[in-house]
């Protein structure tokens, strides 16, 4: 019993229609079989946004040391929480630790933020915080799964894949969900993978995931060059194989499958030159380059991911994830500074502040920021107890009850605070977002009902948000 | 953290008394601004339900064990009503609910154990400003204590399901066509075509035939000599010879087992956020493929997949390893190693276990009933705890796998074991005898030995350690370090430096720069130290070691079990700025050689450093001096004075020590053997055995370390497998929450199936033998039908119930119902064997029709719903690989071992992907075989369809992508097999239109037509070297990479 989705997706495979699996060229293949463009399925209300920029900051940024002040960590630096500490906590909880940087007033709405940001104020009045995230897995894997799939007990398929999957495709050229240089710890490949929904949604990495991540300037696609024939072979030995092929097929009468197989030859052809053309950063200029602080060593990886991000947004991909991952020689996951919270957060801060001001200016100036909701945050937030006795060496540790993302662009509200987290930053105390609020309120931005966005799998008909979710409406422009 | 037992504990119970009555309640009728119905109850549903579930239930909701104060707090009518104190929703006088002001901690201080966040004290208040808006579920309390069922299974309705119906005997159609009348396979397809106005098409080539049975039985092609063979055998018998050999090939159960390793989402690691290793999962993987080439009835099959354990015979050894192994199939899921919450993790490994033995063996989606009954099958919560208690009844281990000197050694041990218990009974006796003797005798010199001590208490190196001496045992004692004593006799010892054992150690992370043991993450762990003492005698034990929780595990001293509560305290964290010296108690170790052993399951502390010393001060006396003015005899001499033995003089004393001295002494004497008296058991009496006595113990227990010993030097392969835990049954997890326990429901199969009225499961096991007798239990009508169904699955491409993991009510409909029970009938008939079915199947006209449809067909049965012609499809990924191997001349046929070990699994670089990808690429081994690594699979399967294996995958997608073209035009890995056939092709001295039919038999089974030769002639012309490209072609060919 297949509902219009199903057979949508099953017509799709079988007439190498509308939405393919990896890279793909869709307006080639759907004027060669003849079919005109499909509608997206779900779309329940007007899409403030089209797309997604996920800067994912992979181990857990510290939010009472980036964007929400606490000045009561200061006043009772080193004493014992005066609350009850949640039940399942990744490590025993020190006592109350004041954040080593001062906060300010930035842009014209004072979005607060830690004097280790350098660049980003130049952009506040763009940024929605969103101080009240919480209720997610208190360790790595639970919470990547969590953030990434709604689920951290059951593999489901990940928000861009079911934002593919809700969507359908606006680029001819790309997939909907491409993943840039991507982490393969704690969920790794599931995390952007598909699950149930069709293959055709999964994410596509820019780079082998991997731990440690692929560079930037080391990532390509996959198979998409012979390094044993030259494209005039290689095109010889096509016109020999779809000879045969359309024989084989003329002699069978009607068979959708086959006439798709033969077709996906062509595509795979044409595909060899249309793909590179999009992470070929040679068209960008010196200036825009200097932007993302390309320029400079420390910013040069992630601008360059920064870079590859617009320009992905720029040819219309659906979701497109940048995952800041790497390793610090005192934390095996980038922000998660267990102990090293000072060294720690300058590098990553450093490493990040010029990019993504770079990237929301460049989105602006190009009127991509109106239509492209841009996304800030980590697995979890950090304690705002300290872990790791001592002082030279202090962190913070894991922190799913109450932490900060931000959003910009996509119809959300510039220079704008949602929620708040109680005078410790411990708990989230004012409008709570839950992760699958937070989904939710994605898919509202691009124009989805959340409790309608659904699929068919053993029966049941499964969301993103799972039962749960409720859409910010306070954030929404 | 305090756990609901302890918050009852700490419920202030006499001061709910001084609080004045309030009122009734008002509730606010309107809700006013924006928020809809729904939206509210989404507020009640994520912000309020969640915080009484995990905070108040456990004493405030019919599922508690005392409702305490009277108060119920899981509806809103018992929140209405109120407890001893009145309604908690709202007072009138004042406007401030009782619920609000207790957890602000002014009325009262609930919950007890800590005061919420003000965020959720708010979320109380606007909840309660707007009316307590619930939903109708939450209104009454339910009555078994369970949330509110939403909805009721319509029982009688469900059971007419069509699935659940009895398997039906088949009325065969009359049918005047000869040639469809002969099979009943074909008869019952063929009545169906003739309804609809159709005619079969004719038969498959013997050529395309032969191709498509070697592809279907075996997953491998024909070589160019058998299929000349098969063409030259123009006898009647010839088809069903080939197929007798190629089901008892042994190539057949490595393509059929390969498709129940689908089902049962089969894997090398554990998937999910750290992705360890199987490596022991091989062993099942074989095991599946033995089961198919022997053709093991399917019923059994099932049985040792469950409860392959408990069917364990002593004479049968080999039998037995086999029964182990099966049970891997319940270990073998995804699990979320790192999950904190260890409640949670084991609630959801059940899940995980059955949702696929529901899938896989009945077709239902019971993990659907999880969190409230099957919204639209006949599973209700109670069906799903019923089965969870089972597993809950189940533990997950490593177990060893014996052979016939290892069952013998164990016998042995089992018997020295027996001695030394006889031995220390015997002992046992002896004392209680001799303390029992002269009561009034004892305890006058008792007395005077309890002066002594205490003196000797007061005496010792710190008030702490006088604590381990007149504390209630020898061995609780908590933290105390025993500074002075490092002079003493003794050894301090690196935890790392263990001499056997199977622990991890960690220098990187919780071990930075100093090292530490513990667990690898699952499995037994254990770790042995060797070490050499100067004398015999009674030495402190302690572990220095750093730990969040508590982990309790065995400590054995020479091979005995001295404390089962070991390193069972918790410092405050994992890292080393945790660690704390903690005494594990005071032992007797041997002068020369001793083995202190550690053992735990499945986690353990980290541990860093032992000491083990001589304790002296404890017993003698320092000084004259030290006692003060009074002198008083030792125990020695005491006994000696009194002529009492010396050991049960000491039992005595400490039986005063325990404050019963104002009883009577005869009354003193039942104390001695009663519960918790010095001499009530082997274990407490052996601190006072004689010196003679341990010895001829330590005889014993020395054999018992031999052949331990040699038990461990054996290695015994280790398997994967489960055993039976604590037997109970499972408490409902109120909406799948198991922080929130309702009523306890006993263990039992599914009621739709085995009916209200099951004989209850037994207490002394889990249930599995009982569970698996049920599920293939020939009155249960799913098991047949689900595994007939799957196996004309994966022949035909499509299941005559099309969604072959569903034959619920959400499922697809049988296309041929009468079909589907013949061949269920026809299964149990022939004693569950697959094989005869599968003879069955192949010996059809309709399984060896041509693939090529008529006008009339695509027009009314564009789909082949009613199998008119041959369902075409593409091979699978494991058949395209093996074909590709196999016609480039390099498949390797042994059978493939533990091979999840070449690859990274844990934190793959791209460096280690890279290396994973080159060993796929250079293994030759059939691809069964290759290690199946969860998200990530070898790329070539993920890109033609290869399951993901996180659950059961009956009915495998094949999709057409240009992903696929890149990569069979791309990879250098397809180009070299293609290469290696080439040079085979131009390697025998043949013409060039010889060997392009050479090409064409061993590529696509038959010859090619004579335009095909000259087109293939004018392409190696031209270009230089055209060889390798024109294989190349052919591989990619949709005529190769179909099944027709």
């Amino acid at each position: 019993m297949l509902n219009r989705r199903d057979l949508l997706n099953h017509w799709c495979v079988g007439f190498g229609g509308l939405a393919l699996q990896g890279l793909l060229s869709r307006q080639a293949l759907t004027a060669a079989a003849g079919e005109t463009e499909a509608k997206p399925a779900f779309r329940h209300f007007p899409a403030r946004a089209k797309r997604v920029i996920f800067l994912f900051m992979h181990g857990g940024p510290s939010h009472v040391d980036l964007f929400d002040p606490k000045p009561e960590l200061t006043r009772r630096n080193g004493e014992a929480p005066p609350f009850q500490r949640t039940r399942v906590q990744f490590a025993e909880r020190g006592n109350l630790l004041a954040s080593p940087w001062k906060f300010r007033a930035t842009g014209k709405s004072g979005i607060p933020m830690s004097e280790l940001w350098q660049h980003l104020p130049e952009v506040a009045d763009e940024l929605c915080m969103l101080h009240s995230v919480c209720d997610t897995n208190v360790a790595h894997g639970g919470a990547c799964m969590k953030l990434f799939t709604g689920s951290d007990s059951k593999l489901r398929p990940s928000m861009g894949s079911w934002i593919s999957y809700g969507l359908g495709s606006e680029n001819r050229n790309l997939p909907d969900f491409i993943t840039i240089c991507p982490s393969s710890l704690h969920g790794g490949v599931d995390n952007f993978g598909s699950a149930f929904l069709p293959s055709i949604h999964q994410g596509v990495p820019l780079g082998e995931p991997g731990y440690p991540n692929s560079l930037a300037k080391d990532a390509q696609f996959r198979f998409l060059k012979s390094d044993f024939a030259s494209p005039a072979e290689q095109r010889r030995q096509l016109d020999f194989l779809q000879k045969l092929n359309r024989q084989h097929l003329a002699s069978r009468r009607e068979d959708s499958e086959m006439a798709a197989r033969i077709e996906s030859y062509e595509m795979a052809f044409r595909m060899q030159t249309a793909a590179p053309e999009a992470v070929d950063l040679a068209s960008e200029t010196a200036a825009t380059k200097r932007l993302y602080g390309m320029d400079e060593k420390q910013t040069e990886n992630f601008g360059q991911m920064c870079l590859l991000a617009r320009r992905f947004a720029e040819r219309d991909v659906r979701f497109i994830q940048v995952s800041h991952s790497h390793s610090l020689p005192f934390n095996n996951e980038q922000w998660d500074q267990h102990s090293h919270l000072k060294q720690g957060h300058e590098i990553n801060v450093a490493q990040i502040d010029k990019p993504i001001t770079g990237l929301i200016k460049d989105l602006k100036q190009r009127g991509l920021l109106e239509d492209t909701l841009v996304l800030w945050g980590g697995e979890f937030g950090r304690t705002p107890t300290a872990q790791a006795g001592d002082p030279k060496i202090i962190g913070r540790d894991h922190h799913a009850e109450g932490f900060t993302m931000w959003m910009a662009g996509g119809g959300v509200k510039g220079g704008f605070r949602y929620g708040s987290t109680d005078e410790f930053g411990y708990y989230a105390v004012k409008n709570r977002m839950t992760i699958h609020d937070l989904h939710a309120t994605i898919l509202h931005l691009l124009g989805i009902d959340h409790q309608q966005l659904t699929y068919s799998h053993t029966g049941r008909d499964f969301r993103l948000t799972d039962v749960y979710g409720q859409v910010a409406q306070d954030i929404l422009a | 953290m305090v756990g609901p037992s302890k918050i009852r504990e700490r419920m202030p119970l006499q001061r709910l008394g001084f609080i004045p009555l309030l009122l009734s309640v008002v509730f606010h009728a309107e809700v006013g601004g924006q928020t809809t119905e729904a939206q509210k109850f989404d507020f009640f549903e994520t912000k309020i339900r969640p915080v009484l579930v995990e905070h108040c239930f456990a004493c405030h909701a019919a599922g508690s064990e005392t409702v305490e104060a009277n108060l119920r707090l899981d509806s809103l009518q018992g929140m209405r009503q109120g407890g001893d104190n009145g309604s908690v929703l709202v007072n009138r006088d004042e406007g401030t609910s009782l619920l609000v002001s207790a957890l602000q901690y002014d009325a009262f201080e609930m919950p007890p154990s800590g005061k919420l966040s003000g965020a959720i004290v708010a979320d109380f208040q606007i909840w309660i400003e707007q009316g307590a808006p619930a939903p109708q579920s939450f209104h009454t309390p339910a009555s078994s204590g369970v949330s509110s069922k939403q909805q009721t299974i319509d029982w009688q309705q469900a059971s007419e399901h069509w699935a659940f119906q009895p398997i039906q005997k088949v009325r065969f159609p009359a049918n005047e066509n000869s040639a469809w009348s002969q099979h009943p396979i074909d008869t019952l397809i063929y009545a169906k075509l003739k309804t609809a106005g159709l005619e079969p098409v004719d038969e498959v080539s013997r050529h395309g035939l032969l191709r498509r049975l070697y592809l279907n039985l075996i997953g491998l092609p024909p070589t160019v000599s058998e299929i000349q063979n098969f063409i030259r055998d123009d006898s009647a018998s010839a088809y069903d010879r080939v197929v007798e050999q190629l089901l008892d090939s042994p190539r057949y159960g490595e393509r059929w087992g390969r498709h129940w390793l689908d089902v049962v989402r089969y894997a090398d690691s554990n998937g999910a956020d750290e992705n360890h290793p199987y490596p022991f999962a091989w062993r099942y993987r074989n095991y599946v493929i033995d089961a198919f080439n022997h053709d093991m009835p399917f019923d059994e099959f099932l049985v040792e997949q469950l409860a392959g354990d408990l069917l364990l015979q002593t004479e049968h050894q080999a039998l037995n390893n086999r029964r182990l192994i099966a049970t891997s199939f319940l270990a073998l899921g995804i699990k979320i190693d790192a999950e904190q919450d260890p409640e949670k993790k084991r609630a959801d490994i059940i899940d995980e276990q059955l949702d696929t033995l529901g899938r896989a063996f009945l077709g239902l989606t019971i993990g659907c009933a999880r969190c409230h009954d099957h919204k639209f099958d006949p599973i209700s919560t109670d069906d799903y705890y019923g089965l969870s208690g089972i597993l809950r009844s189940t533990k997950l281990e490593n177990r060893p796998l014996h052979s016939a000197e290892t069952v013998s050694l164990i016998e042995e041990l089992k018997s020295i074991q027996s001695q030394i218990e006889q031995v220390s009974i015997q002992e046992l006796k002896r004392l209680r005898s001799v303390a029992a003797g002269k009561n009034e005798v004892y305890l006058e010199a008792a007395s005077e030995v309890r002066q002594w001590q205490l003196q000797q208490a007061a005496l010792k190196v710190g008030d702490r350690l006088s604590a381990v001496v007149s504390g209630d045992t020898l061995r609780s004692v908590g933290k105390v370090l025993l500074r002075s004593e490092f002079q003493s006799p003794g050894v301090w010892l690196d935890a790392e430096s263990y001499q056997r054992g199977e622990a991890a150690i960690d220098r990187d992370n919780y071990g930075k720069e100093i090292g530490i043991v513990s667990d690898q993450g699952g499995g037994n762990t254990w770790v042995e130290f060797d070490f050499d003492l100067p004398e015999t005698g009674i030495y402190q034990v302690e572990f220095r070691y750093a730990a969040k929780n508590a982990r309790p595990g065995n400590l054995s001293i020479n091979g005995r079990l001295v404390n089962d509560a070991s390193m069972a305290r918790v410092t405050g964290g994992w890292f080393p700025d945790k660690q704390t010296w903690m005494v594990e108690g005071r032992y007797r170790f041997q002068k020369g050689e001793n083995t202190l052993r550690f053992d735990v399951a499945p986690n353990m502390s980290h541990l860093d450093e032992i000491i083990v010393a001589l304790v002296r001060s404890a017993d003698r006396p320092q000084t004259s001096k030290d006692f003060g003015a009074k002198k008083l005899r030792s125990p020695e001499k005491v006994a000696q004075a009194f002529g009492l033995d010396r050991t049960a003089l000491l039992a005595w004393a400490d039986l005063l020590r325990s404050g019963k001295i104002e009883d009577a002494p005869t009354a003193l004497a039942e104390q001695m053997v009663a519960s918790g008296g010095p001499l009530s058991n082997v274990e407490k009496a052996r601190v006072y055995f004689s010196e003679t006595m341990l010895e001829s113990l330590e005889a014993l227990h020395r054999q018992r370390q031999a052949r331990s010993q040699r038990l461990q030097e054996l290695n015994e392969p280790q398997v994967m497998a489960v055993a039976d835990d604590e037997i109970s049954d499972a408490a409902v997890f109120v909406r799948g929450n198991h922080r929130n326990r309702g009523a306890v429901v006993p263990r039992r199969f599914l009621t739709i199936v085995a009916g209200r009225e099951q004989s209850s499961f037994p207490t002394d096991q889990s249930g599995r033998l009982e569970l698996a007798r049920a599920i293939t239990d020939i009155e249960n009508p799913l098991t047949a039908r689900v595994i007939v169904n799957r196996i004309w699955r994966w022949h035909f491409g499509r299941g005559i119930v099309e969604s072959t993991d569903n034959f619920g009510l959400k499922g697809a409909l049988p296309t041929h119902p009468e079909l589907l029970d013949y061949l269920a009938g026809y299964l149990i008939d022939n004693d569950w064997s697959i094989k005869a079915l599968q003879r069955l199947i192949v010996s059809s006209r309709i399984y060896q029709l041509d693939g090529r449809a008529t006008e009339i067909q695509m027009e009314r049965d564009p789909e082949n719903q009613l199998y008119g012609r041959w369902p075409r499809r593409r091979m699978e990924a494991e058949v395209l690989r093996d074909s590709l191997l196999k016609i480039a001349g390099k498949l390797e046929l042994e059978m493939g071992r533990a091979t999840v070990n070449e690859v990274t699994t844990v934190n793959p670089s791209p460096k280690n992907l890279e290396e994973n990808r080159a060993y796929y690429e250079s293994s030759h081994n059939r691809s069964v075989f290759l290690p199946i690594v969860r998200t990530n699979v070898f790329r070539f399967y993920g890109l033609f369809d290869f399951p993901n294996p996180a659950a059961p995958k009956g009915n495998r997608d094949s999709t057409t992508v240009p992903t696929q073209s890149l990569f069979l035009l791309n990879s250098r890995w397809v180009r070299q097999l293609a290469s290696q056939w080439s040079k085979k092709l131009q390697s025998s001295d043949l013409t060039e239109t010889q060997r392009i039919e050479r090409l064409y038999l061993s590529g696509l089974g038959r010859n090619p037509r004579t335009e095909e030769v000259s087109l293939a002639l004018d392409f190696i012309q031209q270009e230089p070297d055209a060889w390798p490209s024109l294989c190349h072609s052919i591989l990619m060919l949709n005529e190769f990479l179909y099944i027709e």
